[in-house]
């Protein structure tokens, strides 16, 4: 199950699991994403290249703007595919 | 285990399942149930996509002595040059990146052995992840 909203801060949460199924429901959500943003993964279990290729795509869209997402609390198995796909030189990691 | 699950993408949530149930049944540690589940969803996924003919994949997870070998088998498939699939260069500015190839870059890197055949009409992958401590 995939859920995504916002926090008390305006952060976009993400939770449960990021698959190729859900990915229009994220791209969908993010669409509406104009600014800088912190993207909250604690309660993230799991995420797929689909899901990995709509965050790269806000954050290309976002940076012709000026604006960015930043990635938090990742669990060590995304924050190892992550390095993999060097995420580390396009997103700021946290 | 073997199971066949429809070619489409609602079968990621069963296929999840089914790797879950082996993963439990032989005490799979975490680390190595997400990289299956990611490696065996890139496959899938791409056979879902871009493989074209039969309605059905067939899964088989089995462990040969400390090899974890997951087979992917999809009748009909067309043909690809898997060799030239995937080349992603991770150290590209942003403006430059794009999703293209990234699934089969992340397989590629998470497993120990990504075998592609295409013999008889039938699309064959087989994945290898090494669970001994080296």
């Amino acid at each position: 199950m995939f859920d995504i909203g916002r926090g008390n801060n305006g952060e976009i949460r993400l939770s449960g699991r990021l698959d190729a199924s859900q990915v229009e429901l994220v791209r969908e959500q993010l669409s509406s994403v104009k600014a800088s943003c912190v993207v909250d993964f604690e309660a993230l279990d799991y995420i797929s290249s689909a899901g990995m290729g709509v965050l790269l795509g806000v954050q290309k869209r976002l940076s012709d703007g000026g604006h960015s997402l930043t990635l938090v609390n990742l669990n060590r198995h995304i924050r190892e595919i992550f390095r993999i796909a060097g995420f580390d030189n396009v997103f700021s990691i946290k | 285990m073997e199971r066949s699950f429809p070619r489409e993408l609602n079968s990621l949530g069963p296929l999840f399942g089914f790797i879950g149930d082996f993963a439990f049944a032989h005490g799979l540690d975490d680390g190595t149930a997400f990289t299956v589940n990611l490696a065996v969803e890139e496959v899938f996924t791409n056979m879902v996509k871009y493989g074209g003919g039969g309605d059905e994949v067939t899964v088989t997870i089995e462990l040969h002595g400390d090899d974890l070998v997951v087979e992917l088998v999809h009748p009909g498939a067309i043909p690809f040059d898997a060799g030239k699939k995937g080349k992603v260069d991770v150290e590209e500015a942003l403006a430059e990146r794009t999703p293209g190839g990234l699934g089969l870059h992340l397989v590629r890197n998470v497993m120990d052995g990504v075998v592609y055949t295409h013999h008889d009409d039938c699309a064959r992958i087989t994945l290898t992840k090494h669970l001994g401590g080296d």
